[in-house]
């Protein structure tokens, strides 16, 4: 394709573990874009792209406390792409997977390609693949079923009990305003009974946060289901819900499947 | 200066997975050899999250709402 127009836009993955889990691709985008404009959780991390980059512009100051959520990132979108359409080379430093529960990376690209310009993702290493290293869980064995915490009560998705649950976000869940940061108890025993229909009470959960920064400990608590409301919960902290029953062999179907 | 040692030194311990295990074996001696000033040592080895914030800063707000019911109303 020749018709592309000048600028263009990358947005990159920059892992879980500061200046550690990033790729070799995604280093050197950083490295050679014009300017990058990102999204990181930590000052450290900011300090560390300005180090290696030319120019980088931090988007931390779209949100805010009382501010709706969507506004923001449709500020930061407009940000990202205002500068694509100076006719630069353009990155998104993104933390953890940029296209892994993130609308901002998935949004800014759509934009700059409906407006003529080049734009892709490079991926990264997400909490999700932290999290299978630190708590030793392959997703292949038993299966996993991720949701986001708030996304799983409004739709009422259905926990496979013999499957891993995964909820993310769980300190937000059921929080309808997109305005606060703040865990509202009332919200997370609604959650605890809405759990309550597929597993008991006592069934064992482990919250879990990875580390962002190396002098952090990686939180592996385990908490009983029905204690969860009085336990801490961080904006990154997720919640694993184990398998509460044995897998059951489909007879039927592997019977059928013998037959030549 | 000394934040900015402090900052090299984190970064260092991210991207070096050998010495990221030196200083899960003995953190103090690891943090001496790197020149960290003991102010930093000993905020670091007490763990206290405040003390140890006002040498990295403090974490930032990072959520993604991916859906809201709101939305589809």
């Amino acid at each position: 394709m020749t018709n592309k127009k000048k600028g263009s836009y990358i947005a990159v993955s920059t892992g879980i573990l500061l200046a550690g889990h990033i790729s070799v691709r995604a280093k050197k985008v950083i490295e050679e874009a014009d300017v990058v404009l990102s999204l990181m959780p930590h000052p450290l991390a900011e300090n560390w792209l300005d180090s290696i980059s030319r120019e980088h512009i931090s988007l931390q100051s779209y949100y805010s406390e009382g501010k709706h959520r969507k506004q923001s990132y449709s500020e930061m979108c407009e940000r990202i792409l205002e500068e694509v359409r100076k006719g630069k080379r353009v990155c998104g430093a993104f933390y953890g997977h940029a296209g892994v529960f993130a609308c901002v990376p998935h949004d800014s690209i759509r934009l700059a390609q409906e407006e003529g310009y080049s734009a892709y993702m490079e991926p990264g290493i997400s909490a999700e693949a932290c999290l299978y290293s630190d708590l030793g869980i392959d997703p292949g064995s038993y299966g996993v079923q991720s949701y986001e915490a708030s996304q799983f009560l409004f739709y009422g998705h259905q926990p496979n009990v013999v499957s891993y649950l995964l909820l993310w976000q769980v300190a937000l869940a059921g929080e309808l305003t997109a305005k606060t940061f703040k865990t509202n108890e009332k919200n997370v025993k609604a959650m605890v009974d809405y759990l309550l229909h597929w597993y008991p009470p006592e069934h064992e959960l482990i919250l879990y946060e990875a580390a962002f920064l190396p002098l952090e400990s990686v939180r592996k608590e385990r908490v009983k289901l029905v204690d969860l409301p009085s336990t801490v919960l961080n904006l990154h902290t997720t919640l694993v819900v184990p398998p509460a029953r044995k897998m059951n062999i489909n007879n039927e179907l592997v019977e059928r499947l013998r037959v030549d | 200066m000394s934040k900015k040692k402090f900052e090299e030194f984190v970064i260092k311990l991210s991207e070096d997975p050998k010495l990221n295990q030196s200083y899960v074996e003995n953190p103090e001696a690891v943090m001496r050899d790197f020149g960290l000033e003991d102010n930093e040592i000993k905020a670091v080895m007490t763990g206290e999250t405040k003390e140890i914030e006002k040498l990295t800063g403090t974490k930032a707000v990072c959520i993604n709402i991916v859906m809201l019911m709101k939305d589809d109303k």
